[in-house]
Order: structure tokens, then sequence, then C-alpha cells
């Protein structure tokens, strides 16, 4: 996604300095056109003249263009409609965002500013993508875009089917479905009896909107648990403490029961962090998210498909050629993770599944890694099969447990850094921990009568779920092993600091979080390893944006600043507008283990403290007095001599301290 | 109340060598504590017979909180189970609870600084500590912190009730 999200915002870009060129000219043509024609109408089809037809097409999204599923279309689409880099196509977006700026008079404003807009820009083909957009089309099209083919994606069957198509529309249908999500419901919980339905409600939702006539048939085999509509903070308690044979079905929340405006994302993930039973899903965008999938709308074969469509459309087709079809949009994919923590065996899964996120090629690439998450689950089989098959094993299994850690902690050697042995260390000992104590709670249990079976089952199931956030700990230690170690070379601060922005730039818009930068206008030469120093940057700007999580929107502020210390020390100084970091902490921040983070495995800023230190540089955290915390690092400034300098060369024994800031001192061993 | 265990921390924690480790752990296993612990406290009447101990656990981590807390009760003890050295203030510390055991490393206040509070405003519970990291700095801190015990995560039950029995029986 985060590829993906970055992709679309470089097209964009491009994309724009493309149409102000592109732009001015057609206007200019089109003027022309108008005043000898007097044909306003044929804008469509304008640069008459024996020059080729305009190659141009309007996006028309429904809602916030950064919400994934829509950065996913765009993307697609836009992709697909340049695969030919010789014939490009001009791209426009309007975004029509209703969810949260509806009402007549503003969709009659939006209206007659569109006509404005557009009245002497050459328009090919409208795309509409999701049913609001479609709605729109087929209301606004006669009085903005007169005759302009409209082709159509991401609209249910039976929304079209109700609908009456005017000439020059066309398009791909999807069916979407209560029922498939009860489908997948039913493969997921053996025995389903309820289903929980959180979303909003359905006459109210754009995509779902034919949910509700489904729900009478459906409610004959099982019971419904209506939750839409209701505020979040009651679907999260809700969602917590729902029977067992029950699953959650999410649909999308824009907007909940107190009125609060969510990226349904978003709504989701903080449901899927109380939920208590599995979440069915019916978008390709919202796996990967604590849900463990179902039979979901894929967004990119539907973007290829219409941007295809019109592409054709552009050449001179008639949409009336490809007649409205329903296309095969509807994969049951599921989350491999989620599938584990529910027991769910794959051969439940519909036939034609696709897994996602099996940790398979691990295994096969981080052979080192993968003995050691093997003998964690050994652990663990150990433990339950001594647990109910030979209670004298269970020492054997301690021991066992502790000579895997120290296998766990030996892998360190690969990556060459202290800190990791002691985070792993950490990370590991706690889910150990929790098996170890469980483990001996059931087997005390197991001697009492009556034999309180549920909960003894209770604590298998926490077994099992604190192995997989070992397991999990592992996959994030892989990404930290992956390191380029090339040798330090002359570089330049700022366009890390480029870089670095270009990779945050998807992730800080998603969190609604305004990055800004000020760089320092001269070259900023250090002697460092280029990847490693994104990594230091990359780390720092990381931990400002969570420590922002509970600051309201529009007050998130990231802020990248560099300078040049007396011309000996290059800084870099990442600020945010959170909290600040409490006082007792702040000199604890680069160790290790350290992190207040419920999810963090406290490995970021201890890492950016070690390769900051290796380079011969300094870092230290503060609070602003203004509020939030601002992270600095400096490293020794490599002076660009014209001979083969050795500026700066590891150069340990003059760090590039600034006067008054001592080195940071640090706290571990 | 425990009342004399700083005492007890002191004189096991003069070394920070392993040898502190096992003695702490295996400690007294004098289980006497338990008399003393049957009277009911005043202001909050109990039943006389069968008053289990309460023991207090501050762990920020769900899963282990809930896990320590199943095994001290399938050992006989109550426990009231704390997420953060905040809460735990919050909740009248000097009321009903026997001993601590308390993380060192929690979100928020550290386990360090909630030991530190305690002593502060004369609270003599017992504390023990426990770590999923263990290094010397972190065990120097927790040694002049005071403690009764020291345990490194993942520990054995035994050990736990043994460093209980030991917090319980404060000369």
């Amino acid at each position: 996604m985060g590829a993906e999200a970055m992709a679309a915002a470089m097209n964009a870009q491009t994309q724009g300095h493309r149409r102000g060129r592109y732009g001015a000219r057609c206007t200019g043509r089109a003027v022309v056109t108008v005043l000898i024609a007097g044909a306003a109408a044929l804008a469509s089809s304008a640069c008459l003249g024996g020059e080729p037809p305009t190659r141009s097409v309007v996006i028309i999204g429904q809602d916030d263009a950064i919400l994934p599923w829509n950065v996913a279309v765009n993307t697609v689409a836009r992709t697909t409609l340049n695969a030919d880099a010789d014939r490009r196509v001009v791209i426009y977006a309007e975004d029509l965002d209703f969810g949260r700026f509806g009402g007549d008079r503003y969709k009659r404003q939006l209206q007659n500013h569109l006509r404005e807009k557009y009245m002497y820009v050459p328009v090919g083909a409208l795309l509409a993508f999701g049913p609001i957009a479609f709605d729109f089309a087929m209301n606004a099209r006669d009085s903005i875009w007169p005759g302009v083919p409209v082709v159509f994606g991401a609209v249910d069957e039976a929304t079209v089917a109700k609908a009456k198509l005017p000439a020059g529309f066309t398009g791909r249908t999807l069916r979407f479905r209560l029922e498939d999500m009860v489908r997948s419901a039913n493969a997921i919980v053996p025995d389903l009896k309820q289903v929980a339905l959180v979303g909003d409600p359905f006459d109210r939702s754009a995509y779902f909107r034919n949910f509700a006539m489904e729900v009478p048939e459906l409610a004959k085999d099982l019971q419904f648990i209506d939750l839409t509509g209701l505020p979040l903070n009651q679907v999260r308690q809700r969602t917590a403490e729902l029977p067992e044979q029950s699953a959650i079905a999410y649909t999308a929340i824009y907007r909940d029961g107190d009125g609060y405006d969510y990226m349904p994302r978003e709504a989701l993930r903080s449901v899927a962090d109380v939920a208590n039973r599995p979440i069915v899903v019916p978008a390709e965008t919202y796996i990967g998210y604590g849900t463990v999938g179902g039979i979901v709308a894929t967004p990119v074969p539907i973007a290829e498909d219409v941007a295809r469509l019109a592409l054709r459309i552009l050449d001179g087709a008639q949409p009336s050629d490809f007649p409205v079809a329903r296309g095969d949009y509807m994969k049951p994919i599921f989350d491999w993770r989620e599938l584990q923590r529910w027991n769910v065996r794959e051969t439940r899964l519909p036939p034609g599944s696709q897994v996602l996120f099996r940790q398979l090629s691990f295994w096969e690439q981080y052979r080192g890694l993968a003995l050691a998450g093997a003998g964690i689950i050994a652990v663990q089989a150990t433990l339950i099969t001594g647990l109910f098959l030979e209670r004298r094993r269970r020492s054997a299994a301690e021991l066992e447990a502790r000579r895997r850690l120290a296998e766990v902690a030996h892998i360190n050697r690969r990556a060459g850094i202290a800190a990791l042995s002691a985070s792993i260390a950490h990370e590991l000992n706690q889910p150990l921990g929790a098996i170890l104590s469980n483990a001996e709670a059931a087997e005390l249990l197991l001697d009492r009568q009556p034999l309180d079976v549920a909960l003894v089952k209770e604590m298998l199931t926490d077994i099992r779920r604190s192995d997989q956030r070992a397991a999990d700990v592992i996959t994030h230690m892989r990404e930290l092993l992956r390191r380029d170690d090339s040798e330090p070379v002359e570089i330049d601060m700022n366009d890390v600091i480029r870089h670095v922005i270009e990779l945050l730039a998807p992730e800080a818009r998603q969190r609604g979080i305004a990055v800004g930068t000020a760089l320092d206008p001269r070259r900023l030469l250090v002697r460092a390893n280029s990847v490693h120093m994104q990594q230091v940057v990359l780390n720092l700007a990381l931990n400002g944006m969570d420590a922002m999580r509970d600051v309201a929107a529009g007050n998130r502020r990231l802020t990248i600043q560099t300078s040049l210390r007396d011309n000996t020390a290059v800084e870099v100084a990442v600020s945010d507008s959170g909290p600040g970091v409490p006082a007792d902490i702040l000199a604890r921040v680069f160790e290790p283990f350290f992190t207040t983070k419920s999810d963090g495995i406290g490995l970021g800023l201890s890492i950016a403290h070690t390769i900051v230190e290796r380079a011969g540089g300094a870092i230290s955290a503060e609070n602003r007095p203004a509020g939030g915390a601002v992270f600095r690092f400096s490293l020794p400034a490599a002076t660009a001599r014209p001979g083969k300098g050795d500026a700066g060369r590891h150069a340990p024994a003059q760090p590039a301290v600034e006067p008054g800031r001592p080195p940071r001192q640090r706290v571990t061993g | 109340m425990a009342s004399g265990s700083a005492d007890t921390a002191d004189i096991g924690l003069k070394d920070n060598s392993r040898a502190w480790l096992s003695r702490a752990m295996i400690g007294d296993r004098n289980e006497c504590a338990r008399n003393r612990m049957k009277q009911p406290r005043q202001g909050e009447p109990r039943p006389v017979s069968a008053v289990p101990k309460t023991v207090a656990i501050i762990d920020d981590n769900a899963a282990v909180l809930k896990g320590i807390e199943r095994l001290l009760n399938a050992h006989g003890f109550a426990t009231r189970g704390f997420s953060s050295a905040e809460s735990f203030l919050a909740s009248q510390p000097a009321t009903g609870i026997d001993c601590v055991l308390l993380d060192i490393h929690l979100g928020g206040m550290s386990g360090i600084a909630l030991r530190r509070e305690l002593s502060a405003s004369g609270s003599t519970l017992p504390v023990i500590f426990m770590t999923a990291f263990d290094d010397q700095a972190t065990r120097q801190q927790a040694q002049a912190a005071g403690c009764v015990a020291y345990l490194r995560k993942p520990f054995a039950g035994r050990q736990l009730i043994e460093a209980i029995a030991h917090a319980g029986s404060g000369r």
C-alpha cells in the first residue's frame, strides 16, 4: 500500500506539471473552437482542425482521495491510462466527498463550479468510481460535461439495475452481498450462530446500501446483532464481549453515532484492537489490519477494467459497443495470521481462496531466524504436550525455553547492533513469561475437582496468542536484519531528508499529519552510510508520528530541520506536536527495550542512537517550550576539501557536538 | 502489614551478584507471615476463615498480567492486577494488599519510580521486582530502590511463590 500510495503521489505530481502545459494550450484552442463553431457542447471532442483528438479524462472519486481504496483505484487507473508512453492521457481528478460536504445546495454549487471550471477544457471521457460518483455522473453530467461518455466502476449491480442509464453510460458492476460476508463468517466460525453488523447504517451507506434487503432472508438461519450507527466507543465495548459462535461483519464507518468522522480503516483498526471475535470484511484494502478477510472487492482489476474501457472510448469506440457487465472482482482472500489466531483450517475456506501474509518465504529466506521461531513453537508444543501427557517434562521445557532464547539472542551477531539482543530478549521474554504462567496455572487447575474446562481452554488460547506474539517479534526482526553495510561516503544530509520525506508522505497523509521541512540551503556534507542515515531520520520521524496519535486532527505537525553548526557539525532536528516526553523517561528513550507504546517494540530510537554513535555523532531528546518533543542528532561535517580528504573518517575522537551540549551518556551497559 | 520487610531487602541486597539473586529467590521458607495476614484489617471486615494473601501485580503487558494472576489464584492467593503504576497509586494501595509484584519497565511511571514513591510516602509494603530485560544496570536500580526479590521473566511459579513467602516472612 505504501508503495502504491507513493506512486500515486509522484504520479499526481508529474501529472500536475503536465496538466499545466497541456491545459493552457488546449484552453486557447478551445476558445477559438467555441468562437468559430459556437458549440461548447462539443468540448468533449475539442481541439479540432486536423489535430489528433483530445485524450483527456476526469476521474470522479466519491470521497476522500487518500482513503486506501481510493489510492489503489486512482493509482491503477492512472497507470493503466498512461501505459502507452507515446500516447499520454491528460488526467483531471474531482473528489466529491459528499459524506462530509452534503446537501442539495452544496451539490448545486459544486455543479456550477465544475461547469465553469471545465467550460473550455476538452474532456474525452469521465471515469466514475463508486455509487456516489455514479449517482453524481447520472445527475450532473449533462450540465457539466454534456455528451461526454461515462465509464463507471465499483458500483453494485443492484444499484445499476435500478438506475435508468442515459446514453453514453457504460461500466463494470460488482456484486456486493451481505450473503458473501455471512458465507465467509461461516467458513471461519464453525456452527456460526450470530453475526454482529458493524458499520454505517445500511440505508446511509453508499457501497452497502443494498444489504438491508438481504437481512430478512439471512436472518432465518442466524441472528444478527445490529451495531450499525452506534458511537464508536459503544461499538468497541460491544464487540469486545461477543458470545462464542459469532463473528463480526464490518462494512465501513465513515461517521459514527456521535457524528465523528473516521477513515473507515482507522475505525476498523480501533474495533479490531478490542474485538473478541473474528472480523470479516467486504474489501481487500481492509485485509492486514486485524481482519480475517472474506470474499472481498479488489480495487486493482476494477480500476484496470474501467481505465481500459475509457481508453477504447478515447480511441474512438462508442460506449454502446460495451454493454454494462459484471466483472470478476469479488475474490476470497484471507489473512493467514488471523486464520492461525482463530484456528481455522484452510480446507474450510471457499474454493480458490488466496491466503495472504503467509510466512513461508520467511522460512525459506531466513533459516537462522526460522530455526529460532521453530524453537519457540517447539517450546509451546512441549509445554502443551507436557501439560496433558507428562507433568514432569515441565522443567525440561523451561530449560528448552532458555536454550532457545539464547539461540535467538545469538542471532544478533548478524545484525551487529548490540541493542538488538536486549530487545529480542525483552520482547520474547514477555510472551514466554505469559506462556509459562498460564501453562503452570493450567497444570494446577487440572488437579482440581470439579475441573473448570472453560478456564483451562481460555488459558490454552492465551498461550497460543502469546506464541503468535513471539512469532511476530521475529518477523519484525527480519526487517532490521536486512541491512546495507557498505562503506560510509560523502552524502548531503538534505538529500537524506528528502528521500525520507518521500517515503513518509503517504503514511503521514493517511494519519492526517502535516509534514514540513526547513532545510539549510547549503550542501550539508557528512561522511556516512546513506541507508543508515535514512533509517535514523525515519525512526525519529515515525516516533514523532506515533507520539501524535492522540492529538486532535489538524494539530498533528511533524517538522524536520537541518542546519550547519559552526561549520563543523551538521544537525538534524525532528520535532512533533505531540504531548512531549514525560520528564522522568526523557533520559531513557534511547534505551533498547524502552517503549511506551502498547504495540511498540522499543527499537527505533535505540537503533537511531547506535547508528549515530557509530558514525561519530551524538543524539538527544528534549521537550520544546511550546509543546511537543524534538529529537536532534548531529554528525561531524565533512569539509569538502578538494584533495582526497580524510575528513571525518570515523573520527570517534572528535565527535561533533555543539558547545554547551555534552554528548549523551548511554544509560545501559 | 509485613513491617520491616525493607530491612530484609537490605540484608539480602548487600551485593549485586547472582548469589544475592538466589538467596533472595530461595529466601526463607518460613511462611509464618500467613498468620499475621489472617488478622482482619481496620475498617475492612473479612471472613475469618481462609483469608488469602492478596498480591498486587503491576504489569503493562496484559498477557503477562493475566497469566500471573491465574497462576497465583491457582496457588490460592487473591490478586489485584494493575496495568500501570499510576492506576495502582490511584487505587489507594495501602489497603488490603500484602505484597506488590512490580514490573520494572512500565509505560509511564516506571516500577523503580513507583518503588521510590512508595518509600517516600512511608509505605512498608514488600515489593518484588520482575523484568523481561535483565542487565547489570536494571539490577542495580532495583537493588538501590529496595526489594525483597528480583525475578527475571520468564520465571517458574516456584520462584514466585518463594519470593512471596519471603516477602511475608519479613523479620
